[in-house]
């Protein structure tokens, strides 16, 4: 049976672009398509697309079967959740469905055990990290128990016992008869249950011959997939417990944290850091854990976004406070959009500049490095997530500060310019910079200079022993 | 795409009323003469209209903000502050239907503006008609009304251009908002 077909769907967004030509799609019941193309290329907005099309003004055909009950999760949670707390927040759905409340409960309760959510229906959706807020949505669909399931770039989202427990749930669906319509930049992840691969190119759909196994072979050994296949295997090999700091790399010594815990006024605590940890000039460090294991609290310790902690956190011979570094700290914070407030593209980059008085040229010249030139005069509001990621990124590294945090920065980026960002942040720490970036799966082994794992609430400090090539 | 008012039109048309009503009852200007009352009105009715490209958007955000004020007692009209929010945006809808099409956005705006000061002037006149005062100062008083109240009328016209194009960067207008091109 088909649940949804695209005919001949043409789409202009803006003024003079075509988004899509020609494009053609039919989805019946029980299978899984993939959708792949570039950032920026209309993967999220074909998703919306097929959910609403009466919000787009559209030629060609769209036919829904009356059967048809969409559940969709798109890239940003914080778009899609609307309730305060997570029990509220999945029985959403189902209060617009009119179910009992009595009913209610246990459908509830099925869904957020599906997507291995184990908090009490009153937990507030703000305790949840990213990725927990993603599996979140995901319940919020799968209870009212949809036939088609619209998922919109899982893997940048969820570390990888969540992309296990997302590949089981899916399978699960696809067996029951329920389809899904996946849009990724890395399929390898997902294809046992991939049925038909596309590729979304110049505004239509093209059958994808490409085997998963080749988006590993990146020419250059510095991309996400090779580093994450690297780390895999040797997360326990090549790391060892870094005991003895360099006396001439003290001097240059950036920022420290010593016998740091970081709590949420009455709750357990979040995180602890027993030992002393550094980051000095020219460094790069991999901040790492699954979801919800505190790396974006840390990151707001350390720039003095909350003091919610005990301990010395010591950031250029300061204690943190919000707007004490000035240019000498740039933040990239999880959320894109919430940092991006410009008109323009190339506005947002001068901003900063305008305020600290450095020369505008900067904002031209890391354009040119991270091939966004063709964007600047675009609004950075109606960029898509991984464009968003770009321009805000080099929003901070435009500043040439000494310190960059960045959380997350690598999400909803494409093999196009995921090279780029790894040659800007090495250019970066080669002049000097020192960089801190989080992930909640090991990356980027052959750049780093150490890394901070978190494990059990407790962050220790590796060094990376880098693989010759 | 459906040419009806959805959910995100509503929201919309709401949020411009609250935001006219409140405004206005926390600014309360005491500013010695009549017409600046319009320059709130244009700006939000014509936003309003902008934002969803809808005609018929302004009577409802007029009946709304009209409403609301009855409610929140912002005024001294009594059912007149109805009458004063609604009769100037049915005048701009109405106008709309012929000019809706026609004209830049700017020229659009100000024309519109200028329709609607209109009709707030005419209720202006209504009103002391109905006092008794003599017909030759109703008009005179109804031709200042005009006057001062769409100069203000279209400063506030000027302005939405602005704000659309704001809205529109940060990705806040319908898919069918109004766009200056």
């Amino acid at each position: 049976m088909t649940l949804l077909a695209l005919h001949q769907v043409e789409l202009q967004l803006g003024s003079s672009t075509d988004l899509y030509q020609n494009l053609n799609l039919q989805i019946n019941a029980g299978e899984c398509h993939c959708i792949s193309g570039a950032t920026g290329c209309g993967k999220t907005t074909l998703l919306q697309l097929m959910a609403m099309p009466n919000q787009f003004n559209y030629q060609g055909e769209i036919t829904h079967s009356p059967e048809l009950i969409i559940g969709m999760i798109m890239q940003d949670p914080h778009v899609q959740l609307v309730r305060e707390t997570i029990g509220a927040e999945v029985a959403f759905g189902l209060e617009n469905l009119s179910v009992p409340a009595l009913d209610m409960l246990p459908l509830v309760e099925q869904a957020l055990a599906k997507v291995g959510l184990a908090f009490p229906l009153n937990t507030p959706v703000t305790h949840l990290s990213l990725g927990q807020k993603y599996r979140l949505m995901l319940a919020a669909q799968l209870v009212f128990e949809p036939n088609l399931m619209l998922i919109d770039e899982p893997w940048a989202q969820l570390d990888n016992q969540g992309i296990t427990e997302l590949c089981k749930v899916l399978t699960d669906l696809l067996e029951t008869g329920v389809s899904v319509v996946i849009v990724e930049h890395n399929t390898a992840p997902f294809t046992d249950m991939i049925d038909f691969q596309w590729q979304l190119t110049s505004g239509a759909l093209f059958c994808s011959t490409r085997s998963p196994q080749a988006s590993h072979d990146f020419a250059d050994k510095i991309s996400r997939h090779s580093a994450s296949l690297c780390l895999d295997d040797k997360m326990s090999v090549n790391m060892m417990q870094q005991k003895n700091v360099d006396a001439a790399a003290q001097s240059n010594c950036l920022l420290t944290l010593s016998d740091v815990t970081i709590r949420y006024a009455n709750q357990i605590a979040t995180l602890h850091i027993s030992e002393t940890v550094s980051l000095h000039a020219g460094d790069i460090v991999g901040l790492f854990g699954e979801n919800g294991c505190g790396k974006t609290s840390l990151f707001n310790q350390i720039v003095g976004v909350s003091d919610e902690y005990k301990g010395q956190i010591s950031l250029l011979g300061k204690t943190p406070k919000l707007g004490l570094f000035g240019a000498n700290l740039g933040f990239l914070m999880q959320r894109p959009s919430r940092q991006l407030f410009e008109m323009t593209v190339q506005q947002e980059l001068e901003f900063s500049l305008k305020r600290f008085g450095l020369p505008l040229a900067n904002a031209t010249e890391i354009l040119t490095q991270l091939n966004l030139l063709p964007l600047a005069s675009h609004s950075p509001h109606k960029l898509s997530y991984g464009q968003q990621h770009l321009v805000a990124l080099a929003s901070v590294l435009c500043i040439k500060p000494k310190i960059l945090l960045l959380d997350d920065p690598f999400a909803g980026l494409d093999n196009h310019y995921f090279p780029l960002v790894i040659n800007a942040l090495k250019h970066f720490a080669e002049n000097g910079g020192a960089i801190i970036f989080s992930s909640h799966r090991p990356i980027l082994s052959s750049l780093l200079s150490k890394c901070w794992l978190i494990e059990q609430q407790q962050l220790t400090e590796h060094c990376v022993l880098k693989r010759v090539s | 795409m459906s040419s009806r008012f959805n959910l995100h039109h509503s929201l919309f048309i709401g949020f411009c009323a609250t935001l006219l009503v409140v405004i206005k009852s926390m600014l309360r200007m005491k500013l010695g003469f009549s017409g600046h009352s319009m320059f709130l009105m244009s700006l939000f009715y014509l936003v309003c209209y902008g934002a969803t490209n809808k005609v018929g958007s302004i009577s409802l955000c007029g009946l709304l903000s009209g409403m609301l004020a009855m409610i929140l007692g912002v005024g001294k009209g009594g059912l007149f502050i109805l009458l004063k929010f609604t009769l100037p945006a049915m005048a701009m809808d109405i106008g709309l239907l012929f000019i809706g099409a026609l004209f830049s956005l700017k020229v659009r705006l100000i024309l519109v503006a200028l329709i609607g000061s209109v009709a707030w002037a005419l209720k202006s006149g209504v009103q002391d008609f109905l006092v008794g005062m003599d017909m030759n100062i109703v008009l005179l008083q109804f031709g200042i009304n005009c006057l001062s109240g769409g100069a203000f009328a279209v400063l506030g016209a000027l302005l939405v251009p602005l704000i659309l194009k704001r809205l529109d960067a940060h990705d806040l207008l319908m898919k069918n908002g109004m766009r200056d091109k």
